[in-house]
C-alpha cells in the first residue's frame, strides 16, 4: 500500500537510478525481487524473520542472481533487509515503476502470463493494451504459474483478468451457487 | 238480712219483701244508679272508650306491622330471588368465562405447537438447504479441482500461446 514514506522513498531511489542512467533496470529488478518474494513464503519468511541475524537476511544479495543486479537495485534490497522492511518491498517497488513510467509520460502496466512468451507476444499484447486503454504504457511481464494460463493486466486500478484460474472461480462460484 | 231474720223469726220462708223494704230498695236502688250513671259509667264508658280505641290501635298497629312484616317478607323473597338470580349471572358469567380461558389456552397451545412445528420445518429446511449448499460447494470445489489438473495437465505451450492470442484478440475486438 503505497504512503507518503513509501512515494518519497521511491522517489528517491528514481532520483539515484536516473542519475545512474538505470532507472530501467532498477525498476525491473526491484519488480522481480518484490514479486519473488510475494510468491515465495519461504523466501519471504527468511527475509522478513526478525531472529535471524541481519547478516544471514543479507546474504540473499550475495545469491548469483542478485550479484548481477544494479548497485542500487542492491543498495535498495539492503536497506529495506536491514530496516526489516522488506517484507514491504511491493509498495515502494511499484511506486518506482509508477514514478519511472510517469517520467516518460507513460503507466505502468503489470502483465501476469504463467509462461515466458516471445518478444512478438509481448509486444502484440502491449500493442493491444494500449489500443485498449487508450494510453501509453510501460509493460512488465510477470510470470506466474499460479495463474495457470492466459493473461492478467493490471494498470492503475484497472484490471482485465483473461487468466484460467480466473475462470476456474468463476466456475467454482457457479458450481457452488 | 231483714229478709233472712223474718224467715228465722216466721219459722218459714217468706219469697216476697215488704213493701216498705221494697220501695226502700228501689229508692237505694235508683239512687245508686243514679249515682252510677253519674259518675261511674261515664268514666267507665270513657275507659271503655279508650280501652277499645286502644284495642282497635293495637290491632291496626298489628296490622301495620303485619303489612310491614310481609312487605319485609316480599323483599326479602325480592331480594333472595335477586341474589339467586345474581349468583346463577355470576356461575354463567363464571362459567362463560372458563371457557373462554379455556378457549383461550387451547388456541395458544395449539398456535404454539404450530408454531413449534413450523420452526422445526423451517429449521429442517434451513438444515437441508445448509447441507445441500455445502454439497453443492463441495461438489464444486471437487469439480473445480478435477478440472483444474486436467487443464493444467493439457496445457502445453503451444496452448498457452493460444490463450495469450485469444486474450489480445478479445483486447483488440472491444475496440
Amino acid at each position: 500500500m503505497t504512503t507518503d514514506r513509501t512515494r518519497a522513498y521511491a522517489q528517491a531511489v528514481v532520483t539515484f537510478a536516473t542519475a545512474d542512467d538505470a532507472l530501467d533496470a532498477v525498476e525491473d529488478e526491484l519488480l522481480a525481487v518484490a514479486r519473488a518474494v510475494d510468491s515465495h513464503e519461504e523466501l519471504r519468511q527468511r527475509l522478513t524473520d526478525i531472529h535471524l541475524p541481519v547478516g544471514h537476511r543479507l546474504a540473499l544479495l550475495e545469491s548469483d542472481v542478485l550479484n548481477a543486479a544494479h548497485p542500487t537495485t542492491r543498495g535498495v534490497l539492503a536497506m529495506l533487509i536491514a530496516g526489516d522492511r522488506v517484507g514491504e518491498l511491493t509498495a515502494p517497488a511499484n511506486d518506482v515503476a509508477e514514478l519511472a513510467a510517469a517520467s516518460r509520460n507513460q503507466e505502468v502496466a503489470e502483465v501476469t502470463v504463467a509462461v515466458e512468451l516471445d518478444d512478438a507476444r509481448r509486444q502484440a499484447l502491449s500493442d493491444a493494451l494500449e489500443r485498449a486503454t487508450g494510453r501509453t504504457l510501460d509493460v512488465k511481464f510477470v510470470v506466474d504459474p499460479s495463474i495457470v494460463g492466459g493473461v492478467r493486466a493490471r494498470i492503475g486500478d484497472t484490471v482485465i483478468d483473461g487468466t484460467v484460474v480466473r475462470r476456474l472461480d468463476e466456475l467454482r462460484t457457479r458450481a457452488a451457487g | 238480712m231483714t229478709f233472712l231474720l223474718a224467715a228465722a223469726e216466721g219459722g218459714g220462708i217468706q219469697l216476697f219483701p215488704d213493701t216498705s223494704e221494697l220501695i226502700w230498695g228501689l229508692v237505694a236502688f235508683g239512687l245508686l244508679f243514679v249515682v252510677l250513671a253519674k259518675l261511674v259509667f261515664p268514666k267507665a264508658n270513657v275507659a271503655l272508650d279508650e280501652r277499645r280505641t286502644a284495642i282497635q290501635g293495637k290491632l291496626e298497629e298489628a296490622d301495620a306491622k303485619l303489612n310491614e312484616a310481609e312487605e319485609a317478607r316480599r323483599k326479602f323473597e325480592a331480594s333472595i330471588a335477586d341474589a339467586r338470580g345474581e349468583a346463577n349471572t355470576i356461575i354463567e358469567e363464571a362459567k362463560q368465562a372458563a371457557e373462554s380461558v379455556r378457549a383461550d389456552i387451547i388456541a395458544k397451545a395449539e398456535s404454539e405447537a404450530a408454531a413449534i412445528v413450523e420452526r422445526a420445518r423451517a429449521d429442517v429446511a434451513a438444515e437441508r438447504d445448509r447441507a445441500l449448499q455445502e454439497l453443492r460447494t463441495q461438489v464444486g470445489e471437487l469439480s473445480v479441482q478435477l478440472a483444474s489438473r486436467i487443464v493444467e495437465r493439457e496445457l502445453d505451450g503451444s496452448t498457452h500461446q493460444n490463450l495469450v492470442d485469444e486474450y489480445v484478440q478479445r483486447l483488440s475486438s472491444t475496440n
